[in-house]
């Protein structure tokens, strides 16, 4: 129950998602910088975050519109949408 | 507030708009490190290492609006040592943008920071008006501006004006605009989105037939018309000089609340540079060759139907720059709805938290899958603008 208690709480705080991310980035930052660039142990561990792909994001383009990524979240059969608008089926 | 000087650090190229931006609002330098090597090293090869060439024009713009502004760039481009001046506006200014990257990536720095500014900012943009990437100035005229008039309290003198439109690649737009200075930005309670009561919109067709405008107009209405009837679309046709160097069509719609809140989409026919080299793994910038007007309106109305549906006060292109804006209001709380998070709008909190300290209080709420977010903003403050 332990574990389901870390999951539920991880996917509770969406704080915790943006803001403990950061905390993380800028320690791993000081620990290059504060340590020559070869440092073997660091870069051993830099590379390992390499391969994932959360570099990919790292210098992800910089844009505005999300136009994709909007219309793929979009369902037009949902009856909840009716009813963003004034002329809502508000009978449904 | 005084000032800290020991410089934020970051790592990459993401959000380097906000990065910079909020670097110039709070007077705290930053260091961006490691910029695109992640890319090259991926195989794009040496030319994709370090800054572009918009980063680099978007550096030169705040310089021409600042006093004082340092910047160091290393040799490769992997680097940049930022140290912002005082922010002081001024008239009849000019940039000429990058045209890899449309107007809006600077226009929406420039809006945050001329608000800031010692005198009211009046400046000439030139460069790519509509593109894939970017706020267009349609949605910027129509959702941004009134957004900052009804919401934030701008008075009088914000206004963009488009004297010619350009298209990618070649680009040949020109806007102006203008912006009023505020003492302060007021508190902000903007929880309550209302229910949509109009759309409109505007279409826009350079030196390709007029009849393209109709089609875009068409194929939103077919979207538009099954949810509600008060859809009114504008067409713009340009010719000559006003129509820019490149040919090109789109679309911007608006979607207007009982509440005021006013929610924008947009897109146009064709890609700018910088999208279709790196982020090339996306949609919209694969199939940019082969648009057609109807794909274009179909495109922009579920877009904005889209934006509907997730909720909150603002489009997902604005979280970001309504973050910004209520992160440096008074210090009081402020509290706002918004859709769900884009990867943007998290990345100006992680900057906001880095550059001032502030942390915005985050709550989801599922039911609507909107996220209210709450903040005691740093109270910025004008001290050019006397209090009247």
């Amino acid at each position: 129950w332990k574990e389901m208690m870390q999951g539920y709480k991880r996917e509770k705080t969406l704080m915790e998602l943006i803001y403990d991310d950061t905390t993380g980035t800028t320690r791993g930052e000081r620990v290059n910088e504060s340590g020559s660039d070869s440092d073997s142990e660091s870069d051993l561990f830099r590379k390992q975050e390499d391969s994932d792909s959360k570099m990919d994001t790292l210098d992800s383009f910089d844009r505005t519109k999300f136009l994709p990524e909007v219309r793929s979240g979009l369902d037009l059969d949902d009856p909840a949408l009716r009813n963003r608008f004034v002329t809502g089926d508000w009978d449904a | 507030m005084p000032p800290s000087r020991a410089p934020a650090r970051f790592t990459g190229a993401k959000d380097f708009r906000a990065r910079i931006l909020i670097s110039v609002l709070s007077g705290k330098p930053c260091v961006i490190r490691d910029i695109r090597v992640k890319t090259a090293a991926r195989g794009g090869g040496d030319d994709a290492v370090g800054l572009r060439d918009y980063e680099v024009s978007l550096l030169r713009l705040i310089d021409k609006l600042t006093n004082g502004t340092r910047v160091d760039i290393s040799e490769d481009g992997t680097a940049v040592r930022f140290d912002p001046g005082v922010v002081k506006g001024g008239r009849a200014l000019t940039h000429e943008c990058a045209t890899s990257r449309g107007v809006g990536y600077y226009v929406e720095p420039t809006l945050a920071l001329g608000l800031f500014a010692k005198k009211p900012i009046e400046l000439t943009l030139m460069g790519v008006t509509n593109d894939d990437a970017d706020v267009s100035v349609d949605v910027f005229r129509t959702v941004t501006l009134p957004m900052l008039k009804k919401h934030f309290g701008v008075d009088d003198g914000l206004a963009l004006e488009v004297e010619r439109r350009g298209c990618p690649p070649n680009g040949g737009g020109r806007v102006r605009l203008t912006l009023p200075i505020v003492k302060t930005l007021p508190t902000l309670d903007w929880c309550d989105e209302g229910l949509v009561k109009r759309v409109r919109g505007v279409t826009f067709t350079c030196k390709v037939s007029p009849q393209n405008g109709n089609r875009m107009v068409d194929a939103a209405r077919g979207v538009l018309n099954a949810f509600i009837p008060d859809v009114y679309i504008f067409t713009d046709h340009h010719v000559g000089p006003e129509a820019g160097k490149s040919p090109g069509y789109g679309l911007s719609l608006v979607a207007e609340t009982t509440t005021g809140c006013v929610l924008g989409a947009d897109a146009a026919s064709t890609a700018c540079a910088s999208a279709m080299s790196e982020a090339a793994d996306l949609e919209w910038a694969d199939d940019a060759e082969a648009r057609v007007p109807e794909d274009v309106g179909r495109r922009v109305a579920e877009a904005l139907v889209a934006e509907i549906q997730r909720g909150g006060v603002v489009d997902s292109t604005h979280q970001s720059l309504a973050l910004i804006l209520l992160a440096i209001g008074p210090e009081q709380v402020s509290r706002i709805r918004l859709g769900q998070l884009t990867p943007r709008a998290i990345e100006t909190l992680r900057a906001l938290k880095a550059f001032f300290g502030v942390t915005f209080h985050v709550q989801p709420e599922p039911e609507s899958g909107t996220v209210f977010c709450s903040v005691v903003g740093v109270g910025l403050k004008n001290v050019a603008r006397r209090s009247t």
